[in-house]
């Protein structure tokens, strides 16, 4: 049933799976939340609000999609959307301190109604550019 | 094509919708989107191995058109168009190459799959946010695929087993998988 090769190839993909997160932990570290997220509908820049007044961001487009983004605590979630398949609501919420470790950053999708909410973080680690 | 072989692919695309319906009644891991255990696709890698390239594509574009029509509306069939079309030519070209199990074209398939549809939400969503959650869908492809490979050996080994559709002159191969 499994052939040697089979082994090679799943032994590659584990190996980039840890490969990126570890990438992708590293450089979380080194970076500190804005406190501000960023909501983006269709590719295009929708508003932007800070997270220490707590309010709900109504998204509605011509298109009839709906999403209800609440803000409290200095935290956000997806509080309703009328797509079909909810997943952005069990993403939970996002704080300053969560995003590292959530599986989707600092993001919150709704993939159907194509929106994106973003908490905006800023990279406090040495420069990648190297001094010159 | 012969009536018998209209019969048995109508009853394969059936199995693969009702496997994708059943998964879509329960959440895999809490929080993070898009992780299923892909059980349709034992069907189509039974029948990209025992009735051939051509059956097995028409199985995955009926099953993406009309599972986009019944659950999961336009977006849906995008993405499952996307990440099927790529799992489907990949899983077709290491089948050809004969140097992996079923196991391996499986986990291939689930990796290909989760890489179009995040392909297809940088073309969609304008961004890579999806590409964050890389690490987990990678790993969860990696389980699932096996599982599925799995499956789909025992599977084919059974229909090899009772001739039946060798006896019904369907099959373009025979033997092929084991």
């Amino acid at each position: 049933m499994f052939k040697k090769k089979d082994f090679l190839l799943i032994g590659l993909v584990l190996l980039l799976a840890l490969g990126i997160f570890l990438f992708q932990y590293t450089g979380a570290k080194d970076t500190r939340s804005l406190n501000r997220v960023r909501v983006t509908v269709n590719g295009a820049f929708f508003g932007e609000y800070p997270l220490d007044k707590p309010r709900d961001i109504s998204i509605l487009q011509d298109n009839g999609c709906e999403n209800i983004l609440r803000i409290e605590n200095g935290s956000f979630y997806m509080l309703r959307a009328n797509c079909h398949n909810q997943l952005c609501i069990g993403q939970g919420e996002v704080t300053n301190k969560n995003y590292p470790l959530r599986s989707l950053g600092t993001h919150i999708l709704c993939l159907p109604n194509r929106v994106d909410a973003e908490l905006l973080i800023e990279n406090t680690g040495d420069s990648f550019m190297p001094d010159i | 094509m012969k009536t018998k072989k209209i019969t048995l692919l109508g009853v394969l695309l059936s199995l693969m919708l009702i496997l994708g319906l059943m998964e879509k009644q329960f959440v895999l891991v809490p929080g993070v989107p898009g992780i299923k255990p892909g059980l349709s696709n034992v069907v189509l890698m039974y029948a990209l191995c025992l009735l051939g390239t051509k059956d097995a594509l028409v199985l995955l574009l009926m099953k993406v058109v009309l599972s986009g029509l019944l659950f999961a509306g336009v977006s849906g069939m995008a993405y499952a168009f996307c990440g099927g079309v790529l799992a489907f030519v990949t899983m077709w070209l290491l089948l050809k190459t004969k140097a992996f199990g079923l196991p391996g074209v499986s986990v291939s398939g689930a990796v290909m799959h989760m890489l179009g549809q995040i392909l297809c939400s940088r073309l969609l969503l304008g961004s890579w946010a999806a590409a964050a959650q890389l690490p987990i869908l990678l790993l969860s492809a990696v389980i699932t695929g096996i599982l599925n490979g799995v499956i789909a050996n025992l599977v084919i080994g059974a229909m090899n087993k009772t001739k039946l559709f060798a006896l019904a002159g369907l099959t373009d191969k025979e033997e092929k998988s084991k």
